[in-house]
């Protein structure tokens, strides 16, 4: 084939250009960390990145809809135990205010306390999480029990949901007469009795405030058992969240020892190139005669 | 003399040759030379010397040297190679204005719009949480815009683009008809006008490259061009294109005297036609059809649900997005007052999440595709799909480079100037021409010894 000199001209340049376009490519990957910049460089990797990322935000969204979920529930479990404790002195009250022995002005300064008890648990009732009262149902802006003997519930019974995974959705809430209806009834009650100086009938509260305290239990364990839910369900999107970023990190991101080995081959067949078109191209037959 | 005359046309080509060495278009010259008809020694009897005598050099003419089999190749290849470098540049285009995968484009806020919504449904009476969910309602709405608004320019660019590039035909199509004209006066004449015949070549290459149109040569030194089964360029006649705007912002390409359609072959024209009546508007109609079906979605909850201080009854119906002349954006009234945002799906529920949850959960809900994918999932397909055409093309592209570089090189091989065989030829005629001047100087020595030193006869 007849070479000239212009067909020399135009390969080294061709040449050189590809090889530099070559090396800016892996320069970008070192540079960005990223492996395409582009969804042509590879559709399918760059469909299942994008999709790997929003799977991410995603996941990310559910463990803060769980934790804020393991926050409302923890603050229920707070304020259930609080009303519990106040029960237990209520029941230790009835017990020895039950006793016969007892004068009728201590039984008055024990209503005081019993009184006291009730406005705990009113308080107990009225408890909020980010300033929203939990036991209100849905009437979340306003406190569910106003103060009365005994105080009357204003909230509705609806339910409060968390989504903590694609179609999983865990309530939260317990309606405040689940809880707390019983339980100032009987103090209410119990105060009269005092009052009224009634030791029989303070002894029959006995029973009632065990029973009003067994249903302060079971909505408790109803919210353990939420809580240990959502707890699982967390750990596992954390779990799930390791795996995606990796996954996504294999498609997305550039293994960088190996990029800058790459480059390094990339640059020795560049100078190369150089080398080898700058002495091609000074080849002239003038410099042989004179 | 002859032979002085001939080496004289010689040296001339050959630095004719060095001088455009780097001319585009220019194929190497050469000087046809032949031995004059010889002549036999006349005698009364036949000579006994078997010769005929040499008379000297004869110039038959200045060729050019060029492999018309590997013009007609490039030209047929040009065509593909313009209409795949138009399609790249605009894909390219495209795939930049989307700019997937990215941490902060558009899959990732629609991300962000659904996690607002579920961070609204954690605290439906957080005022706070209601500005950040129409904050990155804004930023939706916006990006919807920007990207069917750059689609816009795009096509207003291609639109622009399939006009200049008729005008290049139409000036092209006039000067090969002009050259056509000169180059049959000199052939009529006998002349070999190389120069004008390359010019014209390359305006015929280029055009070939527009147009994908085909050229034939005739006997007479002129050439015809052909474009979809018509002549462009009939001999010193032409034709001239125009462009007519056609239903949708599509462009027709019609010739200017009668307005009947052209079909473009491949080719820049052809190909920039394509974009602007295919491609965008694909594109365009793709996304469209999502951010539709986007806000169609969105809205169809949003309107079911309840802000607020909605008293009870039928819900109020407010849309979350606008569509206005084709703009989208964030309902007004909503911005004015967050509280209006319909996070409940009953009235008179300050806590009431369920429609925010029920918006946060379109994130996967199988809302497109006949309710096979999602909204993202359809995004990232969208862009796939896009994705895979452009390297559809740019992988013809670079099939169709190597093929062109591949005949470039053949034809170059044969009409290039190759300067050490120019250098070489410069010597050898310089040779040739200080021996036939040298032969001069015989011939006049002898001729003076015969003429001046011999005897002095008659003096």
């Amino acid at each position: 084939m007849r070479v000239t000199h212009s067909m020399i001209f135009d390969s080294t340049l061709r040449n050189i250009q590809a090889n530099y376009a070559v090396m800016q490519r892996t320069s970008d990957q070192i540079s960005t960390g990223r492996r395409y910049t582009s969804a042509s460089e590879n559709p399918t990797a760059v469909a299942r990145i994008m999709h790997l990322r929003s799977e991410e935000a995603r996941v990310e969204q559910y463990r803060r809809n769980a934790d804020d979920a393991i926050g409302w529930l923890n603050t229920t479990d707070t304020a259930l135990q609080t009303a519990g404790g106040a029960l237990q002195r209520a029941r230790e009250l009835a017990v020895s205010a039950g006793n016969d022995a007892i004068a009728a002005e201590e039984r008055a300064m024990i209503a005081e306390e019993v009184d006291q008890l009730l406005m705990q648990l009113t308080d107990m009732a009225n408890w909020t999480h980010n300033g929203e009262y939990i036991f209100a149902g849905r009437q979340v802006d306003s406190p569910p029990y106003q103060p009365g003997t005994p105080p009357v519930y204003q909230g509705d019974f609806e339910s409060i949901e968390r989504e903590i995974n694609t179609g999983v959705r865990v309530q939260i809430n317990i309606v405040g007469p689940d809880a707390f209806d019983d339980a100032m009834q009987v103090l209410t009650d119990l105060a009269n009795d005092l009052r009224a100086d009634d030791a029989d009938a303070v002894r029959s509260r006995i029973s009632q405030i065990d029973d009003a305290h067994d249903k302060l239990l079971a909505a408790n364990a109803t919210i353990g058992a939420r809580t240990n839910r959502v707890e699982t369900q967390r750990d596992r999107l954390e779990a799930i969240q390791v795996n995606l970023a990796e996954l996504r990190s294999q498609d997305e991101e550039v293994d960088i020892v190996e990029a800058i080995v790459r480059f390094q081959s990339q640059e020795l067949v560049y100078n190369a190139s150089l080398q080898a078109g700058a002495r091609l191209m000074q080849q002239s037959l003038l410099d042989f005669l004179r | 003399m002859r032979a002085i005359n001939a080496m004289q046309l010689a040296l001339d080509t050959t630095t004719h040759n060095i001088a455009n060495a780097n001319t585009p278009g220019y194929s190497r010259q050469r000087v046809e030379l032949s031995a004059s008809t010889p002549y036999t020694v006349p005698s009364m009897h036949r000579n006994p010397v078997p010769a005929q005598i040499g008379t000297g050099v004869n110039i038959d003419g200045v060729e050019r040297i060029r492999d018309f089999f590997t013009d007609r190749q490039i030209r047929a290849a040009n065509g593909q190679l313009s209409e795949y470098q138009t399609a790249v540049r605009y894909y390219d285009r495209i795939e930049a204005m989307i700019n997937e995968p990215s941490a902060t484009e558009f899959n990732n806020q629609l991300d962000r719009f659904w996690n607002a919504w579920s961070d609204l449904a954690l605290h439906p009476t957080d005022l706070s949480a209601r500005a950040v969910v129409l904050e990155e309602g804004a930023r939706i709405a916006d990006a919807m815009n920007t990207t069917m608004s750059q689609l816009t320019d795009l096509r207003v660019d291609a639109a622009n683009e399939v006009g200049f590039a008729v005008d290049e035909v139409n000036d092209l199509a006039r000067e090969i008809a002009a050259l056509n004209k000169d180059i049959y006066k000199l052939v009529g004449i006998g002349q070999t006008p190389n120069d004008l015949q390359d010019r014209r070549d390359l305006l015929i290459d280029r055009l070939s490259a527009l147009t994908g149109a085909t050229a034939t040569f005739n006997a007479d030194g002129t050439a015809d061009v052909t474009l979809d089964g018509r002549a462009l360029v009939d001999g010193q006649n032409y034709e001239q294109l125009a462009t007519q705007p056609a239903a949708g912002g599509n462009i027709d390409v019609v010739w200017a005297s009668d307005n009947a359609a052209v079909t473009l072959p491949p080719g820049e024209l052809g190909s920039l036609q394509r974009v602007n009546n295919h491609l965008i508007p694909d594109v365009q109609a793709k996304f469209d059809e999502f951010f539709t079906a986007l806000v169609d979605e969105v809205n169809a909850i949003h309107q079911n649900g309840y802000g607020m201080s909605d008293p009870a009854g039928p819900p109020p119906g407010r849309e979350f997005f606008t569509v206005t002349g084709g703009i989208y954006g964030v309902n007004a009234a909503l911005q004015a007052d967050p509280q209006l945002i319909a996070a409940a799906q009953n009235a008179g529920q300050p806590g009431d999440n369920t429609n925010a949850l029920a918006l946060a959960s379109l994130a996967t809900a199988k809302t497109m595709n006949g309710g096979t994918t999602s909204f993202n999932e359809h995004y990232g397909f969208l862009v796939a799909g896009i994705g895979s055409d452009a390297r559809r093309v740019d992988d013809a592209l670079a099939n169709r480079t190597a093929y062109v570089g591949y005949l470039e090189n053949q034809r170059q091989s044969v009409a290039g100037v190759s300067l050490d065989e120019e250098v070489a030829n410069l010597i050898k005629f310089q040779h040739a021409y200080q021996a036939a001047a040298r032969a001069m100087t015989a011939a006049d020595q002898a001729l003076d010894t015969i003429i001046n030193r011999m005897g002095l006869v008659g003096r």
